[in-house]
């Protein structure tokens, strides 16, 4: 018995060395990152890997007054937008879930086969594709170029397409509890806003999340959508700050204080609704 | 959960097959049902068309026959929508004004903008800018015809050219309807009656409605667009509004696949393939390797361990991607070079050239080792957390059976473990190989698809996956845009990944037997 214990001992060690080389390895870059943005030299291009000297300096040049040229990187004005774009889009966006997903779980209705059909091939052409069209489509209403309206409904007038988890939950909710409510002559609609949203918080609390979360993440459309600075998202803005030509050597580190800055409520959200991931995940292949 | 799933439980004898040979027997039974699937839908073709033919064929009767038994109301409904709605009274008002709001502004959009487009639709316009004397006498710009406004706008007076037809048959079917109660004696349904239709009987389409609207506008119209600009000259030389385009037909297909271009785009999707290949595989075998030492009973601080994993996907793409370009970057100088370079030179002594090695920019296997590396960083805590879910649900007793008859770790995982997650993250790594095919952000931030060389007069970059080619043709450098050829490679890359979604579509059961879990 010794021998099976000297060996789980052993066994266990070399698992928390990996394990912890591991953490090192994947945690260093932002450490790395975090560091920089605290850290005196404010460009990539100097002879080091930590800063020498640390200093609020980089997150002060976020804020109105904090730098010079923060008229021509207002990066609290992409906050802004960001914020209004992901609140307006996701508040849309849940709604449109939310009914997609219903109708096509519990109603029974002609075209619902072919409905589901239809956004699984849809779901297949890669979404750059239609961008160039829709920009002018958009452009041809005044909804492009610099227009917070346009991005939010671009952002989220599709979203009926991305039903899988939420309908996946409501599969699992049992017909009877409806069947019962229909019988104490409950309608349909009834039903959806009485019965089967208060039972399905956890998803809609997911819905809800990733739908905000979405619009701080992406890059390309609002690239496309936005033309001047006042209107950047804040991924389009910081973008700037490692992209334009000299701007490497001298804005790095306020890239590294921005990312930060709005990369701590993404993650703390995102540590919040882990446990939905898993479960959209796990639960959606299960039942295959 | 029904019976039926019970039954589907896998016990762990199931999976004695190797690993080897249900991966063989696999791949042939995807190709053989591939070639089933496609045979069929072929084979249906006809009889598609011919239940199309049909029902169109049953509408007119149904037209016709409505006319025919109808009284004067109803026939005058065909010329004044919903007229026969409206006059039989103020319960059907609402319905029948909407009708005829319908027509009205459908007569509308087809005078003063829809007809004008559809009547260009065929050439795409045929007046070029021009300069001449206004009203005024003044030199000026005249504006020529806008191809891609003619394009558009065709496709939505299509739109909603379909649409108006739904709604005049409708529109007949109502009349006809209200005219039949009277005759009966039911009485007319009133607004209220209508109201409580919506909210039960139709619920369906009052809820379906707007988001299906969404779907329309925002996918499927510029989707079709844009599948229409493949069959035209639509590029830099040919840009609207200063220039126009046409129909070429299958020009830009020809150019795509011939020549300079074809050379590029069988190379482009060799690596797209390779790309989607090893981001999908290294993320699956790390992650779960990760996942089961982390889940192994005696390690403890799991939700420690878990949650520095966690960390690093939490950070939106476009932070940690371009942080990570950053931190590879290169200078052919040692104090400039980036500092993952610094690292290796100054901690490590390694000999590298002057400023470590490029990365990213400099050879081409490096730059796609590279990407490959670092989308294992950013995408194998995804693989992790849904490992870890799924080895939470693996039933006890399949161990226990197990070391009952005698199985030792190994055996334990390549018989239980192993099977069980493939059961479960099968169809999700295919989802996860057709979702790497279209990976732009890794590519994009870290490489922007170079580093680039020039093949026969057009540039290839060798980290381009097919879609940041489509970017670059078509966003990166309006100046040099190909919208035409970026048309062609979105279908083809339409079609590589409907090939491998198929998979998908074939193995999952819950597409039958969605309605038993209820």
């Amino acid at each position: 018995m010794i021998g099976i214990r000297a060996k789980r001992i052993v066994s266990d060690t070399v698992i928390y060395i990996v394990l912890t080389v591991m953490v090192v390895i994947w945690l260093f870059p932002l450490v790395w990152m975090i560091l920089r943005a605290f850290g005196t030299e404010a460009g990539n291009t100097s002879s080091i890997v930590f800063p020498n000297s640390y200093t609020l300096e980089h997150f002060k040049a976020l804020f109105p007054g904090g730098a010079a040229d923060y008229e021509q990187f207002p990066y609290l004005t992409w906050v802004g937008n960001t914020l209004i774009i992901a609140i307006g889009s996701c508040v849309i966006s849940t709604l449109f879930v939310l009914m997609v997903s219903y109708a096509l779980s519990r109603l029974r209705f002609k075209m619902r086969k072919k409905l589901m059909n239809i956004a699984l091939i849809l779901g297949l052409f890669p979404g750059f594709l239609s961008m160039i069209t829709l920009y002018y489509t958009f452009n041809f209403l005044g909804l492009t170029p610099n227009s917070r309206v346009g991005l939010m409904l671009a952002y989220s007038l599709g979203a009926g397409t991305g039903y899988y988890i939420v309908k996946g939950f409501f599969d699992t909710v049992p017909v009877a509890i409806d069947e019962a409510a229909r019988i104490d002559g409950a309608s349909k609609n009834r039903i959806f806003w009485r019965i089967i949203i208060p039972l399905s918080k956890p998803i809609i609390v997911y819905t809800i999340l990733t739908n905000f979360i979405a619009p701080w993440c992406d890059y390309i459309l609002a690239s496309v959508f936005m033309s001047k600075a006042e209107y950047y998202t804040v991924a389009v803005g910081i973008r700037q700050w490692i992209t334009g030509l000299s701007l490497p050597g001298t804005h790095f580190a306020r890239f590294c204080a921005g990312g930060v800055l709005i990369s701590v409520p993404i993650v703390i959200l995102f540590l919040v609704m882990q446990k939905f991931y898993v479960a959209g995940i796990t639960g959606g292949a299960a039942k295959g | 959960m029904g019976n039926s799933d019970r039954s589907a439980t896998p016990t762990w004898k199931q999976f004695n097959h190797p690993w080897y040979a249900k991966l063989g027997l696999g791949i042939a039974g995807y190709f053989k049902n591939v070639g089933i699937m496609i045979w069929h839908v072929i084979k249906s073709i006809p009889f598609k068309l011919w239940a199309l033919i049909l029902a169109i064929g049953h509408g007119f009767k149904g037209l016709w026959l409505r006319f025919k038994n109808g009284d004067w109301r109803t026939r005058l409904s065909y010329l004044i929508m919903g007229f026969g709605n409206f006059s039989r009274g103020p319960k059907q008002f609402i319905v029948g004004f909407l009708y005829l709001a319908v027509e009205a502004l459908f007569v509308v959009f087809m005078v003063f903008s829809g007809a004008g487009y559809l009547v260009k639709l065929g050439t795409l316009g045929t007046i070029d800018e021009y300069f001449d004397y206004d009203a005024n006498g003044e030199w000026v710009k005249f504006d020529g015809d806008n191809s891609l406004k003619i394009l558009i706008f065709s496709v939505l007076a299509i739109a909603i050219i379909i649409f108006f037809i739904i709604m005049y048959v409708q529109n007949t079917k109502s009349a006809f309807n209200v005219q039949q109660r009277v005759q009966n004696g039911q009485g007319i349904s009133s607004p209220k009656d209508q109201f409580n239709n919506a909210m039960n009987d139709n619920y369906h389409i009052t809820v379906l409605a707007l988001p299906v609207l969404g779907v329309l506008i925002i996918t499927v119209l510029p989707l079709i667009c844009n599948i229409l600009v493949a069959f035209t000259n639509f590029n830099y030389l040919h840009s609207p509004p200063s220039d126009r385009f046409w129909w070429t037909g299958f020009e830009a297909f020809k150019t795509t696949f011939q020549g300079s271009y074809g050379i590029l785009l069988w190379r482009t999707l060799g690596w797209t393939l390779v790309w989607a290949f090893f981001a999908t595989f290294t993320n699956f075998f790390f992650g779960m390797f990760l996942a089961m030492i982390i889940n192994k009973k005696s390690i403890k601080m799991k939700v420690f361990w878990r949650t520095c994993f966690v960390i690093v996907i939490a950070v939106p793409d476009f932070v940690s991607l371009m942080m990570m370009g950053q931190f590879f970057s290169y200078s052919n100088s040692n104090i400039y070079t980036g500092a993952f370079n610094h690292i290796i030179i100054e901690w490590f002594h390694i000999k590298t050239g002057v400023g470590g090695v490029n990365w990213l920019g400099g050879e081409a296997w490096v730059a796609r080792i590279m990407v490959i590396v670092i989308n294992l960083w950013r995408g194998m805590p995804f693989t992790m957390l849904s490992t870890m879910g799924i080895l939470m649900n693996i039933p006890e007793d399949l161990y226990e059976s197990s070391r009952i008859d005698g199985a030792g770790p190994v055996r334990r995982f390549i018989s239980i473990t192993f099977p069980y997650i493939m059961f479960v993250m099968g169809p999700q790594l295919i989802t996860t190989f057709t979702g790497n095919i279209n990976n732009f952000n890794v590519i994009f931030f870290l490489t922007g698809g170079g580093p680039f060389t020039n093949i026969g007069g057009v540039r290839y970059g060798a980290t381009n996956l097919l879609i940041t080619w489509l970017y670059s043709l078509t966003m990166q450098d309006t100046a040099l845009a190909r919208y035409n050829i970026g048309s062609v490679i979105g279908i083809f890359t339409f079609i590589i990944t409907a090939f491998f979604a198929l998979i998908v579509f074939n193995s999952s059961k819950s597409n039958t037997q969605e309605d038993t879990f209820q």
